[in-house]
């Protein structure tokens, strides 16, 4: 009688066991990003060394220390013709206060570049980043992308889209003021 | 057949069942209510073994116990891994970003790579917490935690260059994938042809105004193309129009540039590892269950040996 009992008991734990035993049964796959570069404020700015339309490689690290406004483009794309005017203007003002702007072409040859620099009158730093690394890790979801990066190498801010030139003005206006 | 022996076989069969999960991580088995009435079946039938072997009063009886101990410490780490182990999981991220991973309290930062990277799978993910050092998963190398385990699985990938007929390099967007600006590939979505399905995935050529859909065959779907002769997997790209409108289709082995629509595309054909967690047996609880079982029985074995020798009995008689 007793065996028989404990035979019970037995099969009853098993049976609550098997029961409970949902816990890594579900199988799911998910995937990164889209998130866009506005949620990267406060990260630390990875860089990577890039040739530069000015011939020896180059990268965002370089300009540590310095306000950057970096600005992810190409030449096929029509906001960033749009926005690189104000750009221009915005690198001519800032560029004795400490403010770098830093343009990233998107996968594109210097001779292309180079033509369209020259077409918009363009003085600042380029970039060559032939395998868009920049526009993986600062996870752009379009062009142009500016992330402004403070002093101290993080992000202060990441905006999809064009900025008119006073929307430069108020997006470096935080990572200015603070000393 | 003895009792010992049935339960000595009993006791490796749960032991080699729980191992199974660190061996094979992520089957669907190990969660399936046959596995675990199985290892439930054996910690019980093990535990009476042990307990009865105990209350035998002789030394060869404690040894034997101790023995099924070391077993049934490993058979219930298994138990536990699938009650309070992590879910199955896959994460798939574009080389450079990053995403968290809830079920582990971490953020699995995804590796840049670039086409040699790709031809030669080599990329690594990185899993950061606030809490610890930041732990690097290679191909191969699978990490063990308290109840999981986190391991790298090669997925279908390529890198794409596109050229114009001058030379130039072109940029290359996924307007619809998980990162925009990447030249990529991952495949993360199945096209069903006879019956079988295919990892594609899209890209654009914005400087000319493409789409073009990648369609993945592994080096096993060369009979898909009878008379074509591939040394390895291979990409169809189907090129369109802003518009919708067909430009044409071509076939392209990994780096070997095809035309197409006035570009030249060049796919880098080979892996990106994909991110997965599964829940496995705890690793303390396996080694010590396993190095009690197998002492238990080497001490078994050589007061078995000794009890022979002093009987003048040689033990190979």
């Amino acid at each position: 009688m007793r065996s028989i009992g404990m035979l019970a008991a037995v099969l009853g734990g098993m049976v609550l066991l098997t029961g409970c035993y949902g816990g890594g049964g579900t199988r799911r796959t998910f995937d990164s990003g889209g998130a866009g570069p506005r949620g990267l404020a406060g990260a630390p700015a990875v860089s990577f060394d890039v040739p530069s339309l000015r011939g020896p490689a180059d990268s965002l690290a370089a300009y540590r220390g310095k306000i950057v406004v970096m600005n992810l483009w190409a030449t096929w794309c029509p906001p960033c013709k749009e926005e690189m005017p104000d750009l221009q203007r915005f690198y001519i003002a800032y560029k004795n206060k400490g403010v770098v702007v830093l343009g990233i072409d998107q996968g594109e040859s210097a001779g292309a570049v180079r033509a369209f620099t020259k077409q918009y009158g363009v003085t600042f730093p380029v970039l060559l980043d032939d395998d868009q690394q920049y526009g993986r890790a600062y996870a752009a979801v379009g062009l142009p992308t500016t992330v402004v990066v403070d002093r101290s190498g993080h992000i202060a801010a990441g905006i999809d889209g064009l900025l008119t030139l006073a929307q430069m003005r108020a997006a470096i206006a935080p990572a200015l003021a603070a000393r | 057949m003895s009792d010992r022996l049935a339960l000595g076989a009993l006791a490796v069969a749960a032991i080699a069942a729980t191992l199974a999960q660190d061996v094979v991580p992520g089957l669907d088995a190990y969660h399936g209510w046959q596995y675990a009435t199985g290892l439930a079946f054996a910690a019980i039938v093990l535990l009476a073994a042990m307990w009865r072997a105990l209350r035998s009063g002789r030394s060869g009886g404690r040894r034997f116990a101790f023995a099924l101990a070391g077993a049934l410490t490993v058979t219930i780490g298994g138990l536990a891994s699938g009650l309070l182990g992590p879910d199955t999981i896959t994460v798939r991220g574009t080389p450079g970003t990053v995403t968290p991973v809830p079920d582990l309290g971490v953020a699995a930062f995804f590796g840049q790579t670039d086409a040699a990277g790709i031809a030669a799978g080599n990329a690594a993910i990185t899993l950061r917490s606030r809490s610890a050092a930041p732990v690097d998963i290679v191909p191969g190398h699978p990490i063990y935690g308290s109840m999981s385990v986190e391991y790298l699985v090669p997925a279908a990938a390529a890198f794409i260059d596109a050229h114009d007929a001058n030379g130039n390099h072109l940029t290359i967007t996924q307007p619809q994938g998980a990162a925009f600006l990447s030249p990529i590939l991952l495949f993360p979505a199945d096209q069903p042809i006879h019956g079988k399905s295919f990892p594609i995935d899209t890209f654009a050529v914005p400087a000319f105004a493409r789409i073009v859909r990648t369609l993945y065959f592994s080096a096993a779907d060369e009979k898909m193309f009878p008379h074509a002769d591939f040394k390895g997997p291979i990409v169809l790209f189907s090129m369109t129009g802003d518009d919708g409108a067909q430009v044409g289709l071509s076939i392209a082995e990994s780096q070997k540039p095809v035309k197409l629509g006035g570009i030249t595309l060049e796919a880098t054909i080979g892996t990106y590892p994909r991110l997965a967690v599964a829940s496995a047996p705890p690793l303390a609880a396996s080694s010590i269950g396993v190095a009690a079982f197998l002492a238990g029985l080497g001490a078994l074995s050589m007061a078995r040996r000794k009890r022979i020798e002093s009987a003048g009995i040689s033990p190979t008689a």
